[in-house]
């Protein structure tokens, strides 16, 4: 109960720290949204129309136009923080405070990091209302609440596996002086084999076959599907199950790599 | 209480040669050296003690708050804080430890100050009503009631560090370590800040560790010192023992009368150091000499006033780290 009251307090006082910026919270919303769409607009329209057809697996223009409109800020939404907010503190000293106050690393983190990801549920939801608004998406995605409480569930819980994912190339600044490239090439191997920049389902079979054996298409496909409500709640719980088995694995050897880590720390300064 | 048995830090770092060349190499082969932060240290501070910690950079002060407050591993030795192993970060020892960098901030800065404490009052789970008292008390002392609702990184280095007192001090610890508390202020901050310190140590009487270039800071806030150089002690006492011990010299000040003074520059005092400034003559004498140097200059100048006393805390400290460096 109190680890959980800390947990909220902490969770709130991040986003209050978020919103203080505002200007950049506009910019970020309406500057990702415009780029998504043009590049969505552009692109797909000129495949459909060279392909002469009105679905390409399983994609029509429709719900391609709105799963490029998406997929970005569910890839964000579940990226939570920067590249660099667990390396930073290692760098710059700023983890001394965890290791002075009665609280635990993780717990902070992961507070911090959910508030990051919960900023993007407001843009998540505003774009699907306009959207939804403008175009007709009957035929597209099925809102009822039962598949909203679903959504958002795999985005907590794909938030957290890659908040694991990522502290593990995080923490590896106690031994490397810059983690930043391993960063990028992590953030770009969940975007790329999880489907944020090309629908998977667009991969061929083969790759598919293995990438069933990576954590990726259940940290984006998975939540993209449960949006358009293309599941079942066998494959919901399989898929869900397995998530978490990943989150489990990716949590252990984080937690094995900070308790040797901290050994390695200085603290900054000598 | 705290106790430190055989401690000692070494650090591993890697060397680059300088320019474009060093890094290349340094992608495929890179060079180590060991530095010994902390030497084979003994030390023992009694509840309610006070100590100051001094040394020039490098010494190894840092290093050892850092280890006494968990921060960082020692490479061997025992260490003992109130009972408890600051490595093994056990939570009934971080909730009465604090530890005060005034080189690095621990508030959240895109915040108010408020809104920090009052996740420190979560984190440390201090009572509502506790909590309240304890930031009007502190906030009052330190003059920086109506500074926090402001954001933290818009608040002047002083008010800065003044909230990072209160938010050390919250939870009413019982170890404080304060490193390098007055660093960068100006000196109606400093002072504000010592007697802050000096009122908080009367009132809860903690285990305090003082680290510090200002003497000042030193000689009102602590009883007992610490000298420090490249990692070992080499001296550990009180003030009173540093003034019996090493105050070698005494300091004479004389005002010379405007027609003599040329002739007092003329004067030569054996074993004695000699400034001149303005109608100021000041000469650094051995004790054993002051009386007859006082004498010299008295029956060969006009003098308007005259005043011998011993040399401040601060050069008599200065003097000792200085003779251990040329050693």
């Amino acid at each position: 109960m109190s680890a959980l009251s800390t947990f909220k307090n902490i969770y709130f006082m991040e986003l209050r720290k978020l919103i203080t910026y505002r200007a950049d919270f506009w910019i970020n919303f309406l500057g990702q949204t415009v780029f998504s769409i043009l590049i969505a607009f552009y692109l797909w329209t000129s495949i459909f129309e060279s392909q002469g057809v009105d679905t390409i697996n399983g994609f029509t223009l429709n719900k391609i136009f709105f799963y490029y409109l998406i997929v970005p800020i569910v890839f964000r939404l579940q990226q939570g923080e920067t590249i660099g907010a667990i390396s930073g503190d290692i760098y710059e000293g700023r983890l001394n405070k965890f290791l002075l106050y009665p609280l635990s690393f993780y717990l902070y983190k992961i507070a911090t990091y959910l508030a990051h990801s919960s900023f993007f549920i407001f843009q998540l939801f505003a774009l699907t209302i306009i959207y939804s608004v403008f175009f007709d998406t009957k035929n597209e995605v099925n809102f009822t609440f039962i598949n909203l409480f679903l959504f958002v569930i795999v985005l907590i819980v794909s938030s957290i596996t890659y908040f694991f994912l990522n502290s593990i190339t995080e923490l590896l600044a106690f031994w490397a002086d810059n983690i930043w490239s391993l960063g990028v090439v992590t953030r770009f191997m969940t975007s790329f084999f999880g489907g944020a920049i090309i629908p998977i389902s667009f991969f061929p079979q083969w790759a598919l076959s293995i990438l069933d054996y990576t954590p990726f298409p259940y940290m984006i496909n998975f939540p993209m599907k449960v949006f358009f409500g293309e599941y079942t709640l066998s494959t919901y719980f399989q898929s869900l199950t397995i998530l978490m088995m990943w989150m489990g694995l990716f949590a252990v050897v984080s937690n094995s790599i900070w308790t040797k880590g901290k050994y390695q720390y200085t603290g900054v300064g000598i | 209480m705290i106790q430190v048995k055989n401690l000692s830090k070494t650090f591993k770092v890697h060397t680059k040669e300088p320019g474009f060349m060093g890094s290349l190499k340094s992608l495929f082969s890179r060079k180590y050296v060991t530095k010994q932060a902390l030497n084979n240290i003994d030390l023992t501070v009694n509840p309610g003690e006070i100590i100051g910690l001094i040394g020039s950079n490098g010494a190894g002060k840092t290093t050892l708050t850092k280890i006494l407050s968990g921060i960082i591993h020692p490479t061997s030795g025992e260490v003992s804080v109130v009972g408890f192993d600051p490595w093994k970060k056990d939570n009934r020892y971080r909730s009465q430890m604090s530890l005060i960098m005034g080189q690095k901030a621990q508030l959240w800065w895109d915040l108010p100050a408020m809104d920090g404490f009052l996740l420190l009052k979560e984190i440390y789970k201090i009572p509502e009503q506790e909590f309240y008292e304890s930031v009007n008390y502190l906030s009052e002392c330190l003059m920086v009631t109506d500074q926090l609702k402001i954001q933290v990184r818009k608040l002047s280095l002083g008010e800065r560090m003044k909230v990072e007192l209160i938010a050390a001090l919250l939870h009413k610890p019982k170890v404080v370590f304060l490193d390098e508390p007055t660093i960068g202020l100006d000196l109606l901050a400093q002072k504000a800040v010592r007697k802050f310190i000096k009122e908080y140590r009367e009132k809860y009487k903690p285990i305090m560790i003082l680290t510090s270039h200002y003497m000042e800071d030193i000689e009102e806030l602590c009883e007992r010192v610490v000298i420090m150089k490249e990692g070992s002690f080499i001296f550990d006492g009180s003030i009173e023992k540093i003034k019996k011990d090493f105050a070698t010299n005494r300091l004479i000040k004389a005002s010379v009368s405007l027609e003599d003074f040329d002739k007092a520059k003329n004067l030569q005092f054996d074993k004695c150091e000699t400034l001149f400034n303005g109608g100021i003559i000041t000469i650094h004498a051995p004790k054993e000499l002051a009386i007859d140097v006082s004498k010299k200059l008295m029956n060969s100048v006009k003098i308007i006033d005259l005043n011998i006393q011993e040399e401040d805390i601060g050069s008599i400290i200065e003097e000792i780290m200085k003779k251990e460096i040329e050693r």
